[in-house]
């Protein structure tokens, strides 16, 4: 019996000794062959690609934070703007097709200004007479008031020159040049990884939208080089050059009687200069 | 003298039948709205609406009662009218209207403001700008209006 139960304790510490050794197996020696199997190179791409998406998850949630480049900034506030002056400037009414995007599409052809996308807005208002908001390159937004074309019986050809005028306007970059300050040029395009973005600016560029339209306006030396750049793309065609000069006649005779529209030469100085302007100068 | 009467009779009468033809239009018209209420409608394909935000009309016109309103990249189920095929070409009605489905409202949309694949809308690549603007629901209505409102235009070249 003392025999079995030496026998018995014997074969289990040679079990235990046995296992110990094969759980410190020396995976160096089969090195080779798991080389030969690409295991190694398997668990490189493995970790490499879930480092890939690791990155891709990181920058996208990062992108979140994101404000838009110029090229989507201003359009999207131009439109914002407009959305939170609806009220003001009563865009949302009934109105017929007066054909007027056919004549400004064609007014820019005749001036040789091509693939120029607009989208036109009419405003059942006399608070905004005429203007164009920044929006992408090469489109631009028109807002036009139909109370005030009524008042002043404008043509197309008219009204083309009015949006004319404004897209010149826009062009020689008064409007933005007016809202962005160095604050609103550091904040298009950045990212806010992380942090809260900052409010303040976008309420201070529609302020500065409503400054611009409602208020201040364009002063005498951005009306002047506006007025010349014009003039010099009427000179080609006479009979565009006195409708220019007619309708300036009807501006200025608007804003000397009509008491609604005497605000008009704060924010567009003034008709009766750019006509002085642009008449040929006598000869003494 | 005479001829100019003659003149003018054909003149009134011509105008006459023209209001006429004109009221028989219009109510062509409604009765189209109404045969598209009741005739058995198919769904011939699924586009995405492709403004910020837009408004279902009730009536093929862009001041037309607003049904429901609806966000950037929202699928819309394009209705084809049983036995309206003249009325309805290539899927059209008025050439520029579509008669679609949005969850339990039927109505229409603007052709322009369909796209048949998705498309990358603003808000979902800018969210945290988006959501910084804190846009009430007046402001969102008018969004989905003023695309109504736009018209667009473009010089070409010839």
């Amino acid at each position: 019996m003392k025999a079995i139960i030496l026998f018995s304790l014997l074969f289990s510490f040679g079990a235990q000794a046995n296992a110990e050794k094969d759980s410190l197996i020396d995976f160096s020696s089969i090195r080779d062959v798991l080389k030969k199997d690409h295991l190694e190179s398997e668990v490189a791409k493995k970790v490499e690609t879930a480092q890939k998406q690791k990155t891709l998850a990181r920058n996208s949630e990062k992108a979140k934070f994101n404000i838009p480049e110029a090229p989507e900034f201003w359009p999207f506030m131009s439109e914002l703007w407009l959305v939170k002056n609806a009220t003001l400037l009563k865009w949302d009414f009934q109105k017929p097709d007066y054909g007027l995007s056919e004549a400004i599409g064609e007014f820019f052809e005749r001036m040789g200004l091509f693939e120029k996308r607009f989208k036109l807005l009419l405003l059942n208002s006399p608070n905004i007479c005429h203007a164009i908001l920044p929006s992408m390159e090469n489109e631009f937004i028109i807002i036009l008031s139909v109370p005030f074309i009524r008042t002043l019986d404008l043509s197309k050809p008219e009204i083309a020159l009015l949006v004319f005028e404004d897209y010149i306007r826009l062009r020689q970059g008064h409007f933005i040049n007016f809202v962005k300050d160095s604050e609103v040029e550091g904040f298009i395009g950045k990212n806010f990884d992380g942090k809260a973005i900052p409010t303040s600016v976008t309420k201070k560029v529609l302020a500065k939208y409503d400054e611009l339209l409602y208020d201040k306006g364009f002063s005498f030396q951005q009306q002047f080089e506006v007025t010349n750049e014009v003039n010099q793309y009427l000179k080609n065609d006479l009979s565009l050059w006195n409708l220019y000069l007619k309708m300036l006649e009807k501006l200025d005779g608007l804003v000397k009687t009509n008491m609604l529209y005497q605000n008009y030469v704060k924010i567009y100085p003034s008709p009766e200069m750019q006509m002085g302007w642009i008449k040929p100068k006598k000869e003494l | 003298m005479e001829s100019l009467n003659k003149v003018l009779f054909i003149f009134v009468i011509s105008i006459r039948l023209f209001a006429i033809d004109s009221a028989v239009s219009d109510e062509d018209l409604q009765k189209t709205f109404r045969e598209f209420e009741t005739a058995k409608k198919t769904v011939e394909a699924v586009y995405y609406f492709r403004g910020s935000f837009g408004h279902l009309h009730q009536n093929p016109s862009r001041s037309s009662m607003t049904l429901t309103t609806i966000a950037c990249n929202h699928p819309v189920k394009i209705l084809k009218v049983a036995g309206a095929q003249k009325k309805q070409e290539n899927l059209l009605v008025n050439k520029e209207w579509y008669f679609v489905r949005v969850a339990n409202y039927d109505g229409y949309l603007h052709k322009d403001i369909l796209s048949e694949k998705r498309v990358e809308c603003f808000q979902d690549k800018y969210p945290r700008f988006f959501e910084s603007l804190n846009l009430e629901v007046n402001d969102l209505f008018y969004w989905g209006k003023i695309h109504d409102h736009f018209i667009t235009g473009r010089s070409k070249v010839k």
